[in-house]
C-alpha cells in the first residue's frame, strides 16, 4: 500500500470487505482497506470522518463496522456510509483478537473525538474553558480612543461571533458610511459585556460522584478511574487522599490502591445492605476517620458566625413545665445508612463552601466589619456623642447691605443737612385742636379725588377693560 | 378661608408714625394730619357698631397703644358737643400721641427711622388675640400712616411681620404722607393686598379725602369695588457697590450678594474669586465648604 508522507501503519489485518479479500491498515491518519494485493485503497477513511467502531456480538462471525461522519459537523453519524470489515480466519479467538486491535484504535479515535467536540462546544457557547485561546479582556478599557490592538482583537471575536452585528457592520463600516471608531461607540455595552463573559470560569461540578461498575461481558466489573474521578475523591474523601499520598506508590502501587480502594469496606459502604467485604488495613483507617469526623457534631465552625441568629429559640423542650424533652428528631446509632446519609450532607456543605469561600475571603481581608449585620443591630449613632461638625463659617461684614436699597442711598444724602432748630420742631409738633369744632380744611379734597379716581380708573381698564365698556360709565361721574 | 359677609365686622389697627424729625419736616402739619385722622377713625367707627379699633403710636425709641389706652389714666372729662364713643377715642389718640412728643428732645435729623416693624408686630399680636377670643369671624386690617423712613436693619422682622400677615389675611394699607417711597412698606401692601397710597401733601393733595376713599371699606366691600393701585413697585435688584439697579449682574455664590462689575474679592464675605468667568448656559453653583469661590455667576432678573 503507497503511504502517504508522514504515515505509518499501526495494524494490519487481513479482512474480507463486500465479500472480497484484502488487507485492513490502521495508520495514524486514516483507515485503509485494500482489495487483494492493490496498492491503491478501495475503502479509504480519514481519522475525521470515523466516528466509532461497532463489533457484533456472535461468536461465530467476527465483523467490524466502522461508523462514520462527514468531518466538521456535529455529532450526528451517517448510516449509508457505514463500511463493513469481516475476519474469515478459521481460529476465532485470533479473528476476535485482531479485531479486538482495530477496535481499541478506533475507540481512542472515537473518544478523542468526542473531547474535542465538546470542548469545541463549550467554547461556542459564553463562557470558554481554560484551555481556550479566548484573550482575557479584564484589564481593557474599552473606549479609548484610538482603539487599542486588544480592543481591535475584542472588536473582531464579537464580530465573529454575532452574525446580526457582522451583518450591520459590513454594511455601515465597509460601505463607508460609518467610520469604525462611531459605529464602536454607541455598542460599547456588547463590548463590555463580551469582555467579561471572557473572564468568566466555569466551576467544578458539584454532582454527586457515583462510582459504577461497568459490566463487561465476562460478569468482571470495571470500574473506571480516570485522573479526574480520582481527583474528585480526593476531594470528597480528604482521608482517601491522605491514604494515598501515604501509601503510593512505596507501599502499594496505584493501581492495587485503586483495586483495594474499590474492594474496601469504607467504598461499599452505604451501596449495597451487605457490608462484608473483609477488613483491608489502609481502608479501615480511613472508615475510622470518616466515623470519627463526622460524628463529632459538638464541634462548631466560630469563625463565621451570624451572632444575631438564634436557633435555640425554636427549641421546644420546655422542662419547666414537666414536659420530657423531645427525642424525635435524633439521628439513630445503630442505622446503618447513617454514614451514607452523613457524606451527603458533607457533600452538600463542600459544594456550599466553594461558593461561601470567596465571601468570607472578601469579609475576612476587611477586618474592620466582621460582622455588619450585628453592628447595625447593635450600635445605635443618636447615642453616640456628637462630634462637632467642621463647617466654614461665613463671614458677612456689613448685613445691612443686602437691605438697603435705592432709598437709603437718598436718605443718606438728606441727613447731611444741618440739625433742625428744637423750638422749631416743638413749634410744628404742637397739636391743639379742638375735636368739638368741625374740620378747617383738609386740602384740596376735589383734587384728590380725581387723581385717585383716574388711577383706579387706568387700572382697571388694563386689567378687566371689558367690565368698564359694558358699563358704560361716563368720564365726568366723579365730579361730586 | 371663607369669604367676607356683609355683615361681618372689622377691626381697624392704624399705626401711626409718631416720629418727630419727620413731621417737623413735613409741609401738613401734625396737627393738622391728627385732625384728619381722628375723622376718619369717627368715620370708620359709625360704620358699624361692632367695629373695633386700635390705634399704635410708633416713633423712633418706642412703641405704644394709644388706644385702648391704659386703664389707670385719666377719663376724659365729659363734653355734651361730641358723640361720646368717639370722643373717647380721640381724646386719648391725642394724649397719647401729645405725651410720645414730649419726650423727645434733641433735633437729630438722622433719626427719622421709626420702629415700624415693631407696631406691626403688636398689631399682629393683637389681632391674633381678638381672633382666639372672639366667637364670630373678624375682619382686621392695619392702616399705616408713615411720615418716616424704613431702617434697612428691621428688614428681616418687617418682612417677617409681612408674611405672617398674608397668612392671617390681615391687610395691611400704607398711607405716605411725608418721605420717599418706602420699598419695604411697599411690599407689604403688595403681598397682603392692601393698598400703597402717597399723599403728595406739596400740592395741597387731600389726606382725608385718601383715607375715606380707599381705606375706609372693609374687606366684604373691597372685593366689589376697584381700588387704585402702584403698579410702579420696583422689585429689581439694586448692586451693593453702588445701589444701582441691576437687570443682569454678577453674584457671589458663597454669599449671594449682587454687584454690578466683578470684583477680585467679595467685599462683603471676602471670598476669592478666581476668574473663569461662566457663560449664561451654566449655572455653577460651589459648595461652601471653602471659603474659596471657583466662579462667580452671571443673574438675569426680569424686570
Amino acid at each position: 500500500m503507497i503511504l502517504l508522507p508522514g504515515e505509518n501503519i499501526k495494524q494490519s489485518s487481513k479482512t474480507a470487505y463486500k465479500k472480497a479479500e484484502g488487507t485492513l491498515y490502521f495508520t495514524n491518519k486514516r483507515l485503509v482497506w485494500c482489495k487483494g494485493d492493490e496498492q491503491t485503497p478501495t475503502v479509504e477513511l480519514a481519522h475525521e470522518t470515523i466516528h466509532s467502531p461497532r463489533v457484533n456480538k456472535s461468536d461465530t462471525k467476527v465483523m467490524l463496522k466502522v461508523i462514520t461522519i462527514a468531518p466538521g459537523t456535529a455529532n450526528e453519524p451517517s448510516e449509508t456510509n457505514a463500511p463493513v470489515f469481516i475476519w474469515k480466519q478459521e481460529n476465532k479467538t485470533e479473528a476476535n483478537d485482531e479485531r479486538t486491535k482495530f477496535v481499541t484504535e478506533l475507540s481512542i479515535l472515537s473518544t478523542r473525538r468526542t473531547h474535542t467536540a465538546s470542548s469545541g462546544q463549550k467554547s461556542a457557547a459564553p463562557t470558554p474553558n481554560q484551555n481556550t485561546t479566548s484573550n482575557e479582556y479584564n484589564k481593557l478599557k474599552i473606549g479609548a480612543a484610538p482603539a487599542s490592538a486588544d480592543e481591535i482583537k475584542l472588536r473582531q471575536e464579537v464580530l465573529s461571533k454575532n452574525g446580526d452585528l457582522a451583518k450591520v457592520h459590513k454594511s455601515l463600516v465597509i460601505s463607508g458610511l460609518v467610520t469604525e471608531d462611531e459605529f464602536w461607540s454607541t455598542r460599547k455595552h456588547i463590548l463590555e459585556t463580551y469582555a467579561i463573559q471572557s473572564q468568566l470560569r466555569k466551576g467544578e461540578s458539584s454532582a454527586w460522584l457515583d462510582l459504577a461498575p461497568q459490566n463487561l461481558e465476562t460478569g468482571n466489573f470495571k470500574y473506571t478511574i480516570t485522573p479526574n474521578v480520582a481527583r474528585h475523591i480526593f476531594k470528597e474523601y480528604p482521608q482517601v487522599k491522605r491514604a494515598y499520598v501515604d501509601n503510593v506508590p512505596h507501599v502499594v502501587s496505584e493501581k492495587e490502591f485503586w483495586k483495594r480502594f474499590v474492594a474496601s469496606q469504607f467504598f461499599n459502604r452505604g451501596r449495597s445492605a451487605d457490608a462484608v467485604k473483609g477488613r483491608d488495613k489502609i481502608f479501615d483507617k480511613c472508615t475510622q476517620e470518616e466515623d470519627s469526623a463526622f460524628n463529632d457534631t459538638k464541634q462548631i465552625n466560630l469563625a463565621f458566625l451570624t451572632r444575631l441568629l438564634d436557633l435555640t429559640r425554636t427549641e421546644e423542650d420546655a422542662t419547666e413545665t414537666g414536659n420530657a424533652p423531645d427525642f424525635t428528631m435524633r439521628p439513630s446509632k445503630t442505622d446503618s445508612k447513617l454514614a451514607l446519609i452523613r457524606r451527603f450532607n458533607h457533600h452538600s456543605q463542600l459544594v456550599l463552601q466553594t461558593v461561601l469561600n470567596s465571601k468570607r475571603k472578601q469579609l475576612a481581608s476587611d477586618h474592620n466589619s466582621t460582622d455588619k449585620m450585628l453592628e447595625e443591630a447593635t450600635v445605635l449613632e443618636d447615642l453616640d456623642i456628637p462630634q462637632p461638625e467642621k463647617k466654614v463659617k461665613l463671614n458677612v461684614k456689613d448685613r445691612s447691605r443686602y437691605f438697603s436699597s435705592l432709598t437709603a442711598d437718598d436718605a443718606n444724602k438728606q441727613s447731611k443737612k444741618c440739625a433742625l432748630d428744637p423750638a422749631e420742631v416743638r413749634a410744628a409738633l404742637d397739636i391743639s385742636f379742638d375735636i368739638s369744632r368741625p374740620l378747617d380744611g383738609c386740602g384740596n379734597a376735589q383734587k384728590t379725588m380725581s387723581t385717585l379716581s383716574h388711577a383706579t380708573h387706568r387700572l382697571t381698564l388694563q386689567k378687566r377693560p371689558n367690565r368698564i365698556q359694558e358699563l358704560q360709565i361716563p368720564d365726568d361721574i366723579n365730579v361730586a | 378661608m371663607s369669604q367676607a359677609q356683609e355683615s361681618d365686622s372689622s377691626l381697624l389697627v392704624v399705626v401711626l408714625d409718631a416720629n418727630a424729625s419727620a413731621w417737623a419736616q413735613s409741609p401738613l402739619s401734625l396737627d393738622k394730619a391728627l385732625q384728619q385722622l381722628v375723622i376718619f377713625i369717627n368715620a370708620y367707627l359709625a360704620l358699624n357698631p361692632e367695629n373695633q379699633l386700635v390705634v399704635l403710636g410708633a416713633s423712633h425709641k418706642e412703641c405704644r397703644y394709644l388706644f385702648p389706652a391704659d386703664p389707670s389714666s385719666a377719663p376724659p372729662t365729659h363734653d355734651i358737643q361730641v358723640y361720646e364713643q368717639f370722643r373717647t377715642v380721640d381724646v386719648h389718640v391725642l394724649s397719647g400721641v401729645h405725651e410720645m412728643l414730649s419726650s423727645h428732645v434733641d433735633g437729630n435729623t438722622e433719626e427719622q427711622q421709626s420702629l415700624i416693624a415693631r407696631a406691626l408686630s403688636k398689631a399682629l399680636c393683637h389681632i391674633n388675640q381678638v381672633n382666639q377670643l372672639s366667637v364670630n369671624k373678624i375682619w382686621s386690617r392695619i392702616l399705616v400712616l408713615s411720615a418716616g423712613q424704613d431702617s434697612p436693619h428691621s428688614y428681616i422682622p418687617l418682612m417677617n411681620t409681612i408674611f405672617a400677615a398674608q397668612k392671617m389675611s390681615v391687610l395691611i394699607d400704607i398711607c405716605k404722607v411725608f418721605g420717599q417711597d418706602s420699598v419695604f412698606l411697599q411690599q407689604a401692601a403688595e403681598i397682603t393686598g392692601g393698598n400703597y397710597l402717597k399723599v403728595d401733601t406739596n400740592s395741597e393733595a387731600s389726606l382725608l379725602q385718601t383715607l375715606l376713599f380707599i381705606c375706609l371699606p372693609d374687606q366684604y366691600t373691597r372685593n366689589i369695588l376697584n381700588a387704585p393701585g402702584n403698579d410702579l413697585i420696583d422689585f429689581r435688584a439694586t448692586c451693593f457697590c453702588h445701589k444701582r439697579v441691576v437687570d443682569i449682574g454678577y453674584v457671589c455664590s458663597v454669599c449671594l450678594s449682587i454687584f454690578c462689575q466683578t470684583a477680585p474679592v467679595c467685599s462683603t464675605c471676602q471670598t476669592k474669586f478666581s476668574f473663569r468667568l461662566v457663560k449664561s448656559d451654566s449655572n455653577q453653583s460651589n459648595s461652601t465648604s471653602s471659603p474659596n469661590a471657583s466662579a462667580m455667576s452671571s443673574l438675569s432678573l426680569k424686570p
